[in-house]
Parts: C-alpha cells; structure tokens; sequence
C-alpha cells in the first residue's frame, strides 16, 4: 500500500498540471486576503474594518473552490491514469490487492487538498501575520470541521469523476458532469415542488422522484453546510452520512471497474 | 489435501469458454504447464492465444470452465508475486525511467533491498536500458525491452510472454532466448505466445496449437519432431490447410 501510495505521489508531483493548480491557488489566496486585508466597510453608516477574524471565512471559500479543481484534475486526469489503455494490462498484475487502488488515491487526492489547505494558512499568515493565529481569532476547531467536512465531498466528487473517467473517457467526462450538474438542478426544483406531495405519499411518482433525490450525495446543500460549518461548527450529520455512503459506494465501484483491464479503450490524455 | 509440488500443474484451464459480446473467442479450451516446463502457444492471428492468457490471468470474465493457477481457482494479489507477464502491447508508466519502474515493481514484489539494487542493474545491463531516460523519450523497441525486463523481475515461478519477440533486434532475441533457458533450468515455467515457429523449438518443451478458438494439437516438441519433422510443418498439417 505505503509503495503505491508513494508512487502515486510521484506521479502527481512529476506532473505539472498540480503545479500550476498550487500556483494558481497561491495567487487566488494571496489576492483575495491582500484586498481584503483593512478594507472598511460602511453599511448604513456603521463602518468595519475587516480583520483576520473576518478574512478567514473569506479564506475558506476561496480554498474550496481551489480544492474543487484540484480534486476535478485529480479524479478526471490522475486517479485513473494507470487503468487506461495499454498500461491497464501492467497495472492489473501488479501484486496489490484491486481494493488499494481507490485506498491510495483518496489518501492522495487527501494529501493534495491538505496542501492547498496549507498553502490557505500560509498565504493568510504572510498577509495577517502570525498573531492572527491566536485561537481567539483564527478558530482552528471550526476550520478544522470544515475541511474534513470538504475532504470527505471532494473525495466523492473526485471518486466519480474517476469512475466517470474510466468508463467513458476524459473529454466524455466533462459533457456528462456538465449535464449531470444542469440535470440536477432541474430535479432539484422540481423534488422542492413536490416535497409536500411526497410526504404525503412516497410511493408515489413524485414521491419516488423526492426519495431518490435525497439518495444522491448532497451537492446542493455543500456550500450551506459548509457556511454552517464554519459559523457555528455544527456537523450536518445526516448528509455527512450521505457522503459517507457515497464514498464507500464510489470505492467499491472503481475497485470493480479495475478488476476487469479495458486495453481496448484508447488514451486520451 | 496437500499438493504435491512436482505434479501439481502450475497452470491449468478446463474447458474454458469466453465470449466477447456475441463473438465466442475461445471454446472449450483445456491444457496445462506442469513446474519447469515451457508452454508455446502458437496460432494465426485470432485463434485465441492472447485470450487464453487473459484468462490464466483473470484478466476477462469467463463464460465456462475453471482456471486454476498454483492450486488457486481465482488469480489474486498473492499469486501475481509468483507471476511475471509480458504483454504483447503494453506501456510503462511514462513519468519514470527504467530503474525507478523495475524498482518500484521489486518493492511490491517485496525483494531484499540489496538484492533488489543489484537484480534491478542486472536487468538494466542485461536488457540494454537506458536507466535514466523517463520512458516517454524511449523509442517503441526500448518500450518493448522494459516490458519483458519487468516480467523477471523478482525471480517469478511462472513467466507469460505474449508476443515477445514484436519488436526486438536479432542480438535481443538471441538474449531472451539464453535468459528463458536460464531460468527453465532454476525450475521457472514458462508460457511462450508467438508466431515464430521456429523459435518455440529452441525454446519451449511442449506446444498447444490453437485455431479458430481451440485447441487442436497438444504435443511434447521432441514428438512433434518426429511426427512431423518441424513445428512449422505440424502447423502447416494441422492449421494451414484450413
């Protein structure tokens, strides 16, 4: 396990695209805690100062919307690399049990997003100054919530982009969680419609539609969970439970995709 | 019931049959590699050669019949330390070179570390690979040197090798030869895919002829021989006319 996982880093390290990724969210962090460092704000004559106590919320969203693209690059482009195309066939006789596969790459895919979660701190300190660490203003129990909290979804997400990635192809991939987002949405509107006629009856068409809905990890309310998180620390547990499903579910299914080598599907990347 | 390690087959497929979609591959295919022995498993193209290995390999679902390799009815994580596979089209991971790959394979075979440096130089040496060139910048005909270097790798009871010689020069050739009996003589088994014929006398002690996803003709290659005078001419005689 400890040497596929270490190969597995070598081979995100060796690729450039993480760079770029790590840079890019340097900058998005740095640019964002620079304009905001002593910004007033004047809302109906009261003017605010924004502070580090304010900024590290700030901080927070601009990580995860980093960490979003780095777990996209990761489960589209990285996890499946040694299971496609020709290098299937060398991959398959390794002598690693099949379930280490998608073991090794939520623990990689973890490790990046604790560097840009990292690199968040960093950039926060060089703008804020160590002082701004002090637990009285930088609350370390609510951030550390909220990341493992983001962890666990990004980790889905990167998962099924993974699996999307094995079994249609990387460029098929981006169509299909396009539409798979826009599809979403429009189920979404329509369960909140029918949410009082489902819980009248579930065995209903809109009930099933409502039941079902709820079943799927809990994109929708990410970001709320995540401001929730954040602000008062409390733990969404029944859409962590969700997530938590969803990534065994995802873990298993990739564990049997690989089982079976596909040398016939070509590389695109 | 313990197995006698002597008898016991390394190998062995009992009537196996595997359909891709409605195409049906291989028939009701049987044979087996008893320890020490070298299989040559020759065929036109499509006759099922590449597919039986798949199946020893579990690399596909099979639709009837049992394979059983070591004793094991399913091919795991253990089994694959006592196997080295070369398949016929394959590509290293193209981020590492030679040495980092070959190494990386030793680790998870769980080689000795000093055993595993000097195997790993051996291979580089032996095979003619450049060690530090990523394996990006390699041309097809190193690809194709790292791909059977990392079969040995670990000193492997059982080597498959599907189409080996695709690809090498006349002086590779000659070395894989010499480095095959080498390891039959160290009680290695050996299955051996390729349409040079004459090439599974110098190497191999038994074939399997395959045509049209069956087996046609099992035979030592002494007998084949004196049957038939060469391998060639038993293809001939039992393939060709068809």
């Amino acid at each position: 396990m400890l040497v596929l996982l270490q190969e597995n880093c070598r081979y995100v390290f060796r690729s450039k695209m993480i760079y770029l990724i790590l840079v890019f969210s340097s900058l998005v962090h740095l640019a964002g805690m620079k304009f905001l460092n002593h910004l007033t704000l004047s809302i109906q004559g009261v003017v605010s100062i924004i502070g580090p106590k304010e900024a590290v919320y700030t901080a927070l969203f601009l990580q995860v919307f980093s960490s979003l693209s780095i777990a996209s690059v990761y489960g589209i482009w990285m996890a499946p690399y040694a299971h496609r195309g020709e290098k299937s066939i060398l991959t398959h006789v390794l002598p690693v049990p099949k379930i280490q596969f998608p073991i090794c790459y939520i623990i990689c895919c973890g490790l990046l997003l604790l560097i840009n979660f990292i690199v968040m701190i960093v950039t926060f300190v060089s703008v804020f100054g160590f002082s701004s660490l002090n637990p009285e203003l930088f609350p370390w129990i609510f951030i550390l919530k909220t990341f493992l909290f983001q962890w666990l979804c990004l980790e889905v997400l990167m998962l099924g982009l993974a699996l999307s990635s094995l079994m249609f192809g990387q460029v098929a991939t981006f169509f299909i969680s396009g539409s798979l987002l826009f599809v979403l949405q429009i189920v979404g509107t329509f369960a909140r419609f029918f949410k009082e006629a489902a819980e009248e009856s579930y065995f209903s068409a809109k009930g099933i539609l409502v039941w079902l809905y709820l079943k799927l990890p809990p994109f929708g309310s990410f970001v709320f969970d995540l401001k929730e998180l954040m602000s008062s620390g409390r733990i969404p547990f029944e859409n962590l439970i969700l997530w938590v499903v969803w990534l065994v579910l995802f873990s298993l299914l990739f564990w049997a995709k690989v089982r079976y080598p596909n040398p016939a599907r070509s590389t695109e990347a | 019931m313990t197995n006698n390690p002597t008898t016991c087959p390394v190998v062995e497929l009992k009537d196996i049959t595997v359909n891709y979609g409605f195409y049906r591959a291989i028939d009701s295919v049987s044979f087996n590699l008893l320890p020490g022995m070298a299989l040559g498993l020759i065929g036109a193209n499509g006759a099922g050669k590449t597919t039986s290995i798949r199946a020893i390999l579990g690399m596909l679902k099979i639709k009837k019949g049992q394979v059983t390799l070591f004793g094991e009815s399913r091919c795991t994580s253990k089994t694959f330390h006592r196997i080295g596979f070369a398949p016929e089209e394959a590509t290293p991971p193209e981020y590492l070179n030679a040495r980092e790959y070959l190494t990386f394979l030793s680790k998870l075979k769980k080689q000795d570390i000093s055993e595993m440096k000097r195997q790993v130089e051996d291979f580089l040496t032996w095979f003619d690979l450049d060690p530090n060139k990523p394996v990006r910048k390699y041309s097809k005909g190193m690809r194709r040197r790292l791909v059977l270097a990392q079969a040995f790798v670990g000193r492997p009871e059982l080597i498959i090798l599907d189409e080996p010689l695709n690809g090498l020069d006349p002086l590779m050739i000659q070395k894989l030869r010499t480095k095959l009996v080498e390891y039959r003589q160290k009680g290695a088994s050996i299955i051996y895919s390729s349409h040079i014929l004459s090439e599974l006398e110098t190497t191999c002690s038994d074939v399997v002829m395959m045509h049209k996803g069956k087996v046609v003709l099992r035979e030592s290659i002494p007998n084949l021989i004196q049957k038939y005078g060469s391998v060639e001419k038993a293809f001939s005689s039992n393939v060709g006319g068809n």
